[in-house]
C-alpha cells in the first residue's frame, strides 16, 4: 500500500496567487497530453533501439526495416520536441506568468487554441509515420520530396502531412508567444522592490511585493533583466519582475523571434511540392530551419531555468529572489539564443564566412550565461542548507545534465571541433543531455512541487523516488554511452549500426528500458493521484496557503 | 609543400575529446557531488556583498577562457585553415571531383579527364599534396566523411556537407598513404548507412604518375561500358544532374542495370558493383 506523503522538508507556501480553474484545467490537459506524447515517443525510441538490435520486426525485409527506423527516428524527435518539451514549455510558462505576475492571462482561449493546436500537429505527425515518411526532425529538404523510392518509402501525400503539421506546430508556438508577451506587457503586473534593512548588511534587504503598471522603459529592462546589470543605486530603486516572469518572457521574445525561419522553411516545401529540384535554394532553406530550430531547442529550456533560480534558493530556505546574479545572464540569452543557430550549418561549406564567424562567436557567447547560472545555483546551494526532496534533486539533476550537455554544446559551436563531431553519436548524446536530462528533468520537477497547487493532491513520494533513480540511472547511461561512441567516430541517424559499435547497442536498449519502465511508474503516480479524492489534510493544507489569494506580503511567491 | 592543418593536426583529435569530456564530467560531478554534501546553513544577514565575489571572478575567469577558445579556433575556420594553401601552384594541387547521389559517390581526378565508362569511381591521390575536393549532389543534401583509416572504428578526418545545386569545397592534406573510408555524412534516405566508398593515398615517389585512378578497393564501383561516353558525369560541370527532378532516377536510365540495382538495393551497394 502507498502512503501519501508529502515531500519531506516541503516549505510552506509556494502558492498565494490562486490562478483560475480555468487555467488549471489547461494546465492539467497539457501536462496529461505530453505525457501520452512523451510515452509513445518513448516506444518509438525503444523501437529503433530494438531494430537495431538486429530483430526482426513483423517478418519486413531490411529495406523495410530502414524506412520503418528512419519514419520512428523522425516521429520520435518532433513528438518529443514538439509535443513533450515544448508543452511542458507552453503549461509552465502560462502557470508561472499568471502565478508570479500576480495576474490572469490575456487570452485563455488563445491560450487554449495553441494546445489544441499542437496536439493536433501531433496527431498530423505520427499519421504521417505510419506512411513511411521519415526525413528526420529536422525536415531537410529536399529529401522531404525525394525519397529515392517512393513506393518502397513515403510519397508527397506524407509529405504534405508532415508540413501541414509543422504549419501548426508554427501557429500554435507563435500563439502561446503572443499570450505570454500580451500578458506581461499589458497592465499592472507584480514587482518587488527592495528596502535596506539595516547599514552593516550591504545585500539584504526586504522584499516588498507590489502591483504596479510600470513605466515601458522600466518594465522592458525589467523582463529582460537588464536591471541586473544596472549600477548598485539604480538597481535597488528599480522594481523587480519575478525571475520567473522574466525566464517567460524571454522564451516567447526567442521563440517569436524564430518562428519565421520555420514559415520560410515551410513555404519554400510547399512550393517545391511539385517540382523539389528547380524550385528552391536549398541552403538558404537549412538555414531558415535552424533559425527556428535552435531557439526551439532553447524554448523547452530557458523557463526551467528561472525554475531553477525560483525553486533552488527556496528549498536552500535562501531568500534572495533579487539577487543581481540571477538576471544577469537574461540578456545574453535573449540576444544569442536566436545568433547561435548557424552553428548547426557549419559544415555547409558555401554558408558566407561571416555567418561562421558570428555562430563561432555566438555559441562561446552563450556559454557564458549558462555558465553564470550553473555558477549561481550552485553557489546557492553551497551557501544554504537545501532539503533534499524530489524537486530539488531533480532540479540538481537536471543541471547537471544541461551543465554536461551545455559542455558539448560548446565543443560542437566551434568549427574546429565540430570537424570531428558534427553528425557522430555525440550529437543525440548532446541533446539527450541537454534536453531528456536538463529541461525535461526541470520539469519533472516543477510537475512534482506544484501538482498539490492544481489538485489539492500530492502525488505518492515513494513512486517519485523510485522514478527519479531510474530515469537518472537510465538517462545518463545512455546518453553517456552515446557521447563516448559518437566522440569516437560512430555516426547518427545509421539504421544499421556499424559492427565497430554493435557491442554498445545492447547496453543502450537496456539504459532506454529503465528510463521507459520509469516514466509508466511516474504516468500510474500521476493517473492515480488525479483520480483520488483529496484527503481532509491535503484540503486543509492547500486550504491554508490560499486563506488570503491577494496577500503580497512575503517575497515568497516572487 | 603547404598542407592544410585542422583540429586534430594540433592535438586535438577525436580522443582528445573523449579525455576532456571525461575530466569535464568527473570533475563537474564531483563539484555538484561535493557541495551537496556540504551545503550548510548560513544566516542572511551573513550574506554580503563579499561573498558575492565569487560569480564576479567566475563570470570574469570564464570570459577570459571564452575569447582564448575563440581565438585559438580561428585558425580552424574553413577560410583561414584553407589559407595555408593559397600561394600553391594551381598544379601542385589535386582537384577532385565528387558527386553525390542516392546512395553512390564518384570521385574522379580534373586532371584525368571526365569519367569515362571502365573507370573506377574511386580516386588515388598523393600523400603531402593539397587536394581540392568539389562536392556535388545530384538529390538531396549528403555529407562528404572522410575517415582516418579503412574500415568503421578509424577516426573522422574531415567532413562536410554537399549541398544539392552548389559547389562545396573542402581543401585536405593527406599526411600518410593509406586506404581512407569515405562514408556519407548527412541522412539522406534509408539506404544512407550503406553510402560508403574510399580513397586511396600513395606516397609521394618522384617520377610517379599520379592521375590515374585506382580500381584495386573492394568497394569499387566501376562505371559500366554500357552507358554513352556523353552522359557520363562531366569534372567540368558537377551540376549535371542537378536539374533532374531525382538524380537517383537519371543515373537508372544512364546506367542500366547495374546503377539502378545499386540506387534502390542495399545488399547490392554494400557488397560493391565490380
Amino acid at each position: 500500500m502507498l502512503r501519501e506523503e508529502r515531500y519531506p522538508k516541503e516549505p510552506p507556501a509556494l502558492p498565494q496567487y490562486d490562478i483560475s480553474p480555468e487555467l488549471k484545467k489547461l494546465v492539467l490537459m497539457f501536462m496529461g497530453a505530453a505525457l501520452i506524447n512523451f510515452l509513445i515517443a518513448g516506444g518509438l525510441a525503444m523501437g529503433m533501439r530494438i531494430m537495431q538490435e538486429d530483430v526482426p520486426v513483423l517478418g519486413v525485409n531490411t529495406t523495410e526495416q530502414n524506412v520503418l527506423w528512419y519514419a520512428f527516428l523522425t516521429a520520435h524527435g518532433q513528438t518529443m520536441m514538439f509535443g513533450v518539451l515544448s508543452m511542458n514549455t507552453m503549461w509552465f510558462s502560462y502557470y508561472a506568468t499568471s502565478k508570479w505576475g500576480r495576474k490572469p492571462l490575456s487570452g485563455i482561449t488563445v491560450a487554449k487554441a495553441s494546445f489544441w493546436i499542437m496536439e493536433a500537429a501531433i496527431i498530423l505527425i505520427l499519421l504521417s509515420t505510419l506512411f513511411g515518411f521519415g526525413a528526420g526532425w529536422y525536415n531537410l529538404m529536399p529529401l522531404t520530396f525525394l525519397p529515392g523510392q517512393p513506393d518502397v518509402t513515403w510519397g508527397t501525400g506524407a509529405a504534405a502531412t508532415f508540413l501541414t503539421a509543422d504549419v501548426l506546430v508554427g501557429v500554435s508556438l507563435t500563439l502561446f508567444c503572443i499570450v505570454i508577451i500580451t500578458t506581461v506587457l499589458r497592465g499592472k503586473i507584480a514587482v518587488g522592490t527592495q528596502r535596506r534593512q539595516n547599514a552593516d548588511a550591504d545585500e539584504v534587504h526586504e522584499h516588498v511585493i507590489h502591483l504596479e503598471n510600470l513605466p515601458a522603459s522600466v518594465r522592458w529592462a525589467s523582463l529582460l533583466g537588464i536591471t541586473g546589470w544596472f549600477p548598485r543605486k539604480w538597481r535597488l530603486a528599480t522594481p523587480h519582475v519575478s525571475i520567473l516572469v522574466v525566464a517567460a518572457f524571454v522564451t516567447a521574445m526567442v521563440q517569436i523571434v524564430g518562428n519565421p525561419g520555420l514559415f520560410v522553411q515551410l513555404a519554400h516545401g510547399f512550393q517545391s511540392i511539385q517540382d523539389p529540384t528547380t524550385a528552391s535554394n536549398w541552403l538558404l532553406t537549412k538555414d531558415a530551419w535552424w533559425f527556428f530550430a535552435h531557439p526551439i531547442v532553447y524554448f523547452p529550456l530557458l523557463i526551467f531555468l528561472g525554475g531553477l533560480y525560483f525553486f533552488v534558493p527556496r528549498y536552500g530556505k535562501e531568500n534572495s529572489p533579487y539577487n543581481k546574479w540571477v538576471y544577469r545572464p537574461w540578456p545574453f540569452y535573449f540576444a544569442f539564443s536566436v545568433l547561435v543557430f548557424s552553428h548547426h550549418v557549419f559544415m555547409d561549406i558555401p554558408n558566407p564566412v561571416w555567418l561562421q564567424m558570428l555562430s563561432q562567436t555566438a555559441t562561446l557567447g552563450i556559454v557564458w550565461p549558462s555558465g553564470l547560472t550553473i555558477i549561481t545555483i550552485l553557489t546557492f546551494v553551497w551557501r544554504s542548507k537545501i532539503s533534499w526532496n524530489i524537486t530539488s534533486r531533480f532540479f540538481m539533476a537536471g543541471l547537471a545534465g544541461w551543465a554536461f550537455g551545455g559542455f558539448q554544446g560548446a565543443q560542437t559551436g566551434m568549427w574546429g571541433t565540430d570537424m570531428y563531431l558534427h553528425n557522430t553519436m555525440s550529437i543525440p548524446g548532446h541533446i539527450h543531455m541537454i534536453l531528456l536530462l536538463g529541461p525535461l528533468l526541470f520539469a519533472f520537477g516543477v510537475f512534482y512541487a506544484i501538482f498539490p497547487d492544481l489538485t489539492k493532491k500530492h502525488m505518492s513520494k515513494t513512486l517519485g523516488e523510485i522514478h527519479f533513480w531510474m530515469t537518472i540511472f537510465g538517462g545518463f547511461g545512455f546518453a553517456l554511452l552515446f557521447n563516448i561512441i559518437g566522440t569516437e567516430g560512430a555516426i547518427r541517424r545509421e539504421a544499421v549500426m556499424p559492427d565497430a559499435w554493435g557491442w554498445a547497442m545492447p547496453w543502450l536498449l537496456f539504459f532506454a528500458l529503465i528510463v521507459g519502465i520509469a516514466q509508466f511508474l511516474f504516468v500510474y503516480n500521476f493517473a492515480r493521484a488525479a483520480k483520488r479524492k483529496p484527503t481532509a489534510e491535503e484540503i486543509a493544507e492547500y486550504n491554508s496557503l490560499h486563506r488570503d489569494p491577494q496577500s503580497m506580503g512575503t517575497a515568497e511567491a516572487a | 609543400m603547404a598542407a592544410v592543418n585542422l583540429a586534430a593536426d594540433y592535438g586535438w583529435g577525436p580522443y582528445t575529446l573523449v579525455y576532456i569530456f571525461i575530466i569535464v564530467v568527473c570533475v563537474t560531478a564531483g563539484g555538484i557531488l561535493i557541495s551537496m554534501l556540504t551545503t550548510k546553513m548560513r544566516e542572511q544577514s551573513a550574506l554580503s556583498k563579499r561573498q558575492y565575489r565569487f560569480e564576479t571572478w567566475w563570470a570574469i575567469g570564464t570570459a577570459i577562457v571564452l575569447v582564448w577558445l575563440w581565438v585559438i579556433s580561428y585558425n580552424w575556420m574553413p577560410p583561414v585553415a584553407f589559407s595555408a594553401i593559397a600561394s600553391t601552384p594551381e598544379s601542385s594541387i589535386q582537384v577532385v571531383n565528387v558527386t553525390a547521389g542516392q546512395w553512390f559517390w564518384l570521385m574522379n581526378k580534373v586532371s584525368q579527364g571526365p569519367l569515362q565508362p571502365g573507370n573506377s569511381s574511386q580516386v588515388v591521390l598523393t600523400a603531402g599534396e593539397p587536394v581540392k575536393f568539389i562536392a556535388h549532389s545530384v538529390d538531396v543534401n549528403h555529407g562528404f566523411g572522410v575517415f582516418a583509416g579503412p574500415s568503421d572504428g578509424a577516426p573522422i578526418l574531415f567532413q562536410m556537407q554537399v549541398i544539392p545545386k552548389l559547389d562545396n569545397v573542402f581543401y585536405y592534406t593527406f599526411k600518410q598513404p593509406g586506404v581512407y573510408m569515405v562514408r556519407c555524412l548527412e541522412y539522406c534516405g534509408y539506404s544512407h548507412p550503406y553510402m560508403t566508398s574510399s580513397i586511396t593515398v600513395i606516397p609521394q615517389v618522384a617520377g610517379t604518375n599520379t592521375n590515374t585512378n585506382g580500381t584495386s578497393s573492394s568497394k569499387t564501383i566501376v562505371v559500366p561500358t554500357s552507358a554513352p561516353a556523353s552522359n557520363l558525369p562531366s569534372p567540368s560541370s558537377g551540376l549535371i544532374f542537378a536539374e533532374s527532378r531525382a538524380g537517383s532516377h537519371i543515373l537508372s536510365a544512364l546506367y542500366p542495370p547495374a546503377l539502378a540495382g545499386m540506387t534502390h538495393l542495399p545488399n547490392i551497394v554494400k557488397g560493391g558493383l565490380s
